[in-house]
Parts: C-alpha cells; structure tokens; sequence
C-alpha cells in the first residue's frame, strides 16, 4: 500500500480520482444553486471529507470529521459580529465628513485586512482540529491576533521592500504556525529559513522586476514618441503588457512550487520530519491543465448561449419592440450564476484536486515509526475564522 | 469466526492489527491474544470513508477510537450483527436534506414575495408617502442619468445658449400651459435632453426629459405636447415612486440573500430600472387616458400622441428592414436599449385606445410656426450625429 523509500521515509499517496469526485461535485453544486449558496457549506465538507479520506499516510488514511453545520453556524455567528461592524463603519463614515471619513475608511480597511488574518489563523485551526490519523487529532494552539498583527507588519515591510521580504515573511509566519501545530501531544516545528527561500526565489524575483518594470521604461521612453494607436510602437506597448501580464502568470505557480518545496523541508512533528522533491513545473502544469479545461467549457458554453439566444431571437422573443420578458433576464442572471459555479467546480477536480495530490506525494516523511501520540486534552475549535473567512470571501481548501 | 482489521483506541496513535470475533458482542483481539475492546453490536456507527473501507466508532466510547476493516467478508458480517450501523451518517444525511429542503422553500417564498408582495406593498405604501420622497428619488435619478447618458459633447440640458434660447422659450410655454392645467402639488421641469435618442423620460417628483431625437421626429406641437402630457400621467399617478419601491424592495431581497451587504449594488439596480424598465401596460394606459384630459383641457389635439408613436413604429419597421438587409444586428442592439418604443409596447392598441376618448372636439394648434420652428431647434440646427 505505502511507498516506502531506501532509507524507511514513507511517501503520502492519494487516491481521490475526478471520476470519483465528480459526482459530489455536480452534486454540491447543484445544491448550492437551487439554496441561493446556502449548501456551500456542506458542499466544502463533502470536497474536504473526499480530499481528506483518500490521502494515505504510511498505510492510513486521513480522516475529516468537520461538519457542515458546524460552518453554517461559523458563518451566522460571523455575520452577527461584521453586520453591525459594517454598519457602524458606515455610519462614523457618513457622520464623519469627507476628510475623516476617507481616515475611517482606511482604518475600517486596515481592520478587515488585519480580521481577515485573524480569521485565517482560527480556520486553520478549526480545519487541523478536524483532521484524524490514526485516531489522534491534529491541534493548533496559539493567538490569532497575535499571527494577525505580525503577518500586517511582515506584510508592511513586503510592499516597503518591493517583496524581498517575502521569504522572510513567510518563515516567520509558517513557523508561528508550525510550532503552534500539534499531533496529539507531539508538537510541530518549522526549520526552513527566510535565508533559503531568498536564495531559491531571487532569480524569479529578478524576472518579475523585469517584466514588471521593464515595459514601463520601454513605454515611457518609446511610447511617448508614438501616441498614435496605429504606429508602431502603439502596438508594441500593447504586445509588451500582454507578454508582461502572460510571464506573471507563468511565474506564480513556478514560485507556488518553489515555495512549498521550500516549506514541506522545513516541517516536522515530534520525531517525524519531511523531505520534498516538489518539481518547479508541477503547479505550473496543473494550472495550464486546468486553464486547457476551463477555456474548452468557455467555448462550449458559448456556442450554447449563442444557439439558445438565436433560438430566442428566431422565435420573436428577443430583438426590438418586445420588452425583454422578466423570465429572460431571470434566466441569463442564472445562466452566469450556473457558469460561475461550474467553473469553480472544474477548478476543484483539475485545480484543487491534483495540486493536493501532487503536494502529499512530492513528500517524503522521515522517523515515522517513533512517532507516537497521545491524544491532545484540548477541546476541538469551533468554526468562527471558517465562517468569517467566508463572509470577507477569503477561500482555502 | 476471526478475521483480520485495524483499531485505534483513540486515546494514542498506537496502530493495532486485530482480529476480530464476532461472539454476542464484537471482540477485537491483539496479536498476543489480549482483548483490546468490545463493542456491543448496537453501539457500533459507521463514519464517512472511501468505498473500499468500512471506518467504524463506538457510540459512548473515546470519539476517536476507530475499527477500520477492508475485507468484503468481513464488513458484510459486521454490518448484518449492527442494526445501528447507519444511525450516525442518516442524521447527518437527514440534517443536510432539512437544510436543502427549507432553504429551498425559502428561495421559493421570498420569489413568490419580491414577485408578488413587493409590488402589491409599494402599491399600497406610495400613495401615504409625502412627494418629496418622490423629488428626492428624482434628484438621485437625474445624478445617475448625467452620468451615464451622452450628450454629443454639448451640455446635458438644450436651449442654453442665444441660438437655442427661442426654442426654450417655446418650450416654456408649452409646459407652463401643461402644467397649469395639471396642478400637481410638485413644480414640473422639463429638460431638453442632447441625444439623438426618440424618448422621453418621468422621473418621479415632476423632473421629465425630453430627448433631441423625439423633439426632431414630432410635426407638430401637439404631438411635444401630448408627449409631455403622458410624462405628466406619470409623475401625477407616482409611477416611478412605486417602481422604485418595487425594484429597491426586490434588490434589497435579493442583496439579503445573496450577501450584497452595503448595498451599493441595489442603489445603481434602482437607477438602471428608473431609466430601462418599462411601466406596466395599466400604467400606460392610464397616463394615456390622463394625457388626452390634459390635452382637452388645454385646448390642444390629444390625438398628437399617437400620431407621434405611430410614426416613430414605422420608422422602427423599416430601420430594422433595412438593418436585416445590412446584416447590421449591431444598429438595433444599440439603440433597443433606451429606446421610447422598446418601452412602450402595443402602439396600435393605444393610438385607438386615445383616438376614442380624444373624440371630434376641433383643436387649435398649441405653438404657431414660429414657435414650433424655434423649438424644433432647441438642441441647435445641426443634425445629431447619432440620429439615423
């Protein structure tokens, strides 16, 4: 069952197919539709029960005893708390004036930014707490306030140094994280530093400066000298921008993969330590699968609309004269709200799916066999970060 | 009976190969013999896990503990002695259906309420509110049609500048005369509008466009007239107080529903109703019947109003005739959108319907020549580039 390496690692194995997740997906989907999005919440447990229960680690598989109630209840209980936050926003906004109103404004954002931490940090929490191998649930201690101000300030210093702090951001982030993780009693720690994934990463860093800077220069020396929209060198700008947006494309999930190489190095749980062989292409090749897929449903869905909308046309329902029937427009406003969920739906087979699996099977884990836990004293975390996560429209598995 | 499965107490991650026997309760026994558990039968609850594996708890026992069993043999014989084996995934599975179900029914009930409810209630509710609610919509209204509407490079509002100034006061003239007669408790203030576009436009609280492209199609100026006598109706009856009602209502449902939390969608849904949506045909109707009283009062022909529809129906026919020739799907799809026609359905209908009450009552002309020359050319002489 398990692949065990030269030197006794094992090596995680998924066995989730998207023939086999398909039907939960379509499912969920549909549910979500026909509840006006009040499914999602039992819909997320589905995918996360599926992604879970089908990851094998040295010879058991995961388990997810998450609940959809518990995040319906996450999310109510995050709306009690942003509803009246929101409307007190609002009102200091309007009574403030225009110049206060502009600092309330920036401080509600800042606050959202800094919530949105908080909440991701307790999501986390909420979804390790869910996590079970081997009978013995994963925990996560720690303050989310705490990782929230400090990944604000690392954040700050980011945008300050152009993203040269990045790495060191992220291992100072993932190793708050890491050693608050817990497996049972055994606890987490992260070794990987911001040092190495500088050096990794500088040469991407390098190319997107490139990209990034390099056509406003070209545009701002040539561009200038030929503002007619048919020369030349109109043209040109035009092709660099797209090359530009194009190469930034290209470059995350190439970072993606250097990153999580960089990171599964760095983590270990009590005597268990991992090693990764992530290649810096694998990302890449899931998103261009995905992006492959997405464009072939965007061809197909509209050449359906196109034929569905001659049908109209051809039957005297649509064109001038006639007032668009209330029933039309119901129906192109559920014809995108359908388009949009299935996008996201192929997104979780060919998106989610095989980058889940690609990230457990590039590890190798080390020191298995002493690792034995006891089960955590800690009570399971409830939902509120899942739930405020997902009234901000911050997402994760 | 003995056969082979995994256990995990629950308490440590210790991974124990047993096996079990299958006597009164369920005995699962270590490899040195020891019996590690046993489960009575009726304890016994299956959990979510892939299809090749059968992952087992006991109810009442560490929440953790778990059986995990892949032979076939073996997961049938378990699962014959365990009648309640199913209990904890059918409660989960019945909570998710209850879920579904009554959210369903709620989409269903809040349809059936914006579609039904709403109007009846902003029916019911217009009539008490004081107009000046109606001028505030107005005021929010005319901000957002500003905006969004092009006026050919010129300003908003015809009739400013000395070439224009004639127009507008053949223009004043008619309305006053209009407006007078109707005796509304809000002044009326008509604009002329720079926009090759055949339409007029009530907003609520007594504000009315009038657009270059009707002011241009008109021969007469009973035909302005009459127009502006139905435009009027509307600002009389409430029309667009109550669709305003009607459509924050519906929004403000659906933003419930579907998050829109500030709002800001629901505001710039209002105002894209105010300007596209057509009234009701009752509606319609009734501004009709109003504008022909107006017209007698006035002394003016109420028949102008559907001369006017008529005519612009048949240039409609054959611009479209000529765009299917074309092959220029593209002309129709611009113009459809904020056209007087697109929102003012059944012009035949109508035109018998105000020629009837109209009767034969002999009516003098409203403007003489002159004026009606000058307002003809309230948006200057120049043809608008957009005008076909």
């Amino acid at each position: 069952m398990d692949q065990t390496t030269t030197d006794g690692a094992v090596r995680p194995r998924f066995h989730g197919t998207a023939r086999a997740m398909f039907p939960l997906v379509l499912k969920g989907l549909f549910l979500t539709v026909v509840t006006l999005g009040l499914y999602r919440f039992w819909y997320q447990t589905e995918v996360r029960r599926f992604l879970w229960n089908n990851t094998e680690v040295d010879g058991d598989l995961l388990e997810y005893t998450g609940r959809g109630v518990e995040l319906f209840i996450g999310f109510l209980i995050a709306l009690a708390v942003l509803i009246p936050a929101y409307g007190a926003i609002f009102l200091i906004a309007t009574l403030a004036g225009p110049i206060a109103g502009l600092v309330v404004q920036f401080v509600a954002t800042l606050g959202i930014v800094v919530l949105a931490q908080y909440a991701l940090y307790r999501a986390r929490r909420y979804r390790l707490t869910r996590t079970i191998w081997r009978g013995v649930r994963f925990q996560q201690t720690g303050s989310g306030w705490t990782y929230a101000w400090r990944s604000i300030a690392w954040a700050l210093l980011t945008l300050l140094t152009l993203g040269l702090a990045l790495p060191f951001m992220r291992a100072s982030l993932e190793r708050y994280k890491l050693s608050h993780t817990w497996y049972g009693d055994q606890q987490g720690a992260f070794s990987a530093t911001g040092g190495q994934l500088f050096k990794r990463g500088i040469l991407l860093w390098l190319v997107a400066v490139a990209l990034i800077f390099g056509p406003i220069a070209i545009i701002v020396v040539y561009g200038t000298l030929d503002p007619d929209p048919t020369g030349p060198g109109f043209s040109a700008a035009h092709w660099i921008i797209n090359l530009t947006i194009f190469g930034v494309a290209v470059l995350v999930p190439l970072y993606l993969a250097i990153e999580f190489r960089w990171w599964a190095n760095g983590c270990s749980v009590g005597p268990a330590t991992a090693r990764c062989d992530l290649g810096l292409f694998a990302f890449l090749k899931v998103y261009l699968a995905y992006a492959g897929i997405a464009l072939l449903f965007f061809i197909v869905a509209g050449l359906v609309a196109a034929v569905v909308g001659y049908a109209f046309y051809a039957a005297g329902l649509l064109g001038d004269g006639a007032e668009p029937p209330l029933a039309a427009i119901i129906l192109a406003v559920m014809a995108y709200f359908i388009a949009a969920l299935i996008f996201a739906a192929l997104w979780q087979l060919f998106g989610v799916r095989p980058i889940w699996r690609k990230s457990f099977e590039s590890v190798a884990i080390a020191g298995l066999g002493a690792l034995t836990a006891a089960q955590s004293g800690e009570p399971p975390a409830n939902a509120f970060g899942e739930g405020v996560a997902d009234a901000l429209d911050f997402g994760g598995f | 009976m003995e056969a082979r499965g995994v256990y995990f107490d629950g308490l440590t991650s210790r991974r124990h190969e047993v096996d079990l026997v299958l006597g009164d309760m369920l005995a699962l026994v270590g490899p040195d013999g020891r019996r590690l558990a046993i489960w009575p039968y009726a304890d016994i609850r299956a959990l979510a896990s892939p299809p090749d594996l059968l992952r087992l708890t006991r109810e009442g026992g560490p929440p953790l503990a778990r059986l995990e069993l892949r032979d076939a043999g073996l997961i049938d014989a378990v699962r014959r002695r365990s009648v309640r084996i199913a209990e904890t995934q059918a409660e989960e599975r019945g909570g998710a259906r209850r879920v579904v179900l009554w959210s369903f029914a709620a989409v269903l009930s809040l349809a059936l309420f914006a579609v039904f409810g709403v109007p009846a209630l902003a029916e019911r509710v217009t009539p008490l509110l004081p107009w000046s609610v109606d001028q505030r919509m107005g005021a929010a209204a005319d901000a957002q049609i500003r905006l969004i509407l092009p006026t050919r490079g010129g300003s908003f509002g015809c009739g400013e500048g000395a070439e224009e100034a004639p127009g507008r006061a053949a223009l004043d003239t008619l309305v006053r005369r209009l407006s007078d007669a109707a005796a509304l408790p809000v002044p009326i203030e008509v604009t002329a509008v720079r926009s090759g576009i055949p339409n007029a436009i009530a907003l609520p609280g007594g504000r009315i466009y009038l657009f270059d492209g009707l002011i241009r199609e008109a021969e007469n100026a009973d035909e302005i007239a009459g127009v502006l006598a139905h435009e009027i109706a509307h600002v009389a009856h409430r029309d667009g107080a109550r669709r305003t009602l009607q459509a924050g209502g519906t929004s403000f449902l659906l933003g419930f529903v579907l998050g829109d939390v500030t709002g800001g969608g629901a505001a710039v849904f209002v105002a894209r109703t105010l300007i596209d949506a057509s009234y009701s045909r009752d509606a319609e109707t009734a501004a009709d019947a109003y504008a022909v009283d107006l017209m007698r009062r006035i002394g003016g022909d109420p028949r102008g109003l559907g001369t006017l529809l008529t005519r612009l129906t048949e240039e409609e026919t054959e611009e479209d005739a000529k765009d299917e020739t074309k092959g220029e799907p593209d002309a129709r799809g611009r113009r459809s959108a904020l056209d007087y026609l697109a929102s003012h359905p059944a012009t035949a209908e109508r035109r018998a319907a105000i020629d009837a009450a109209a009767g034969r009552k002999p009516a003098t002309p409203l403007l003489d020549d002159a004026a009606f020359a000058a307002l003809k050319t309230i948006c200057g002489k120049a043809a608008p580039a957009d005008d076909e």
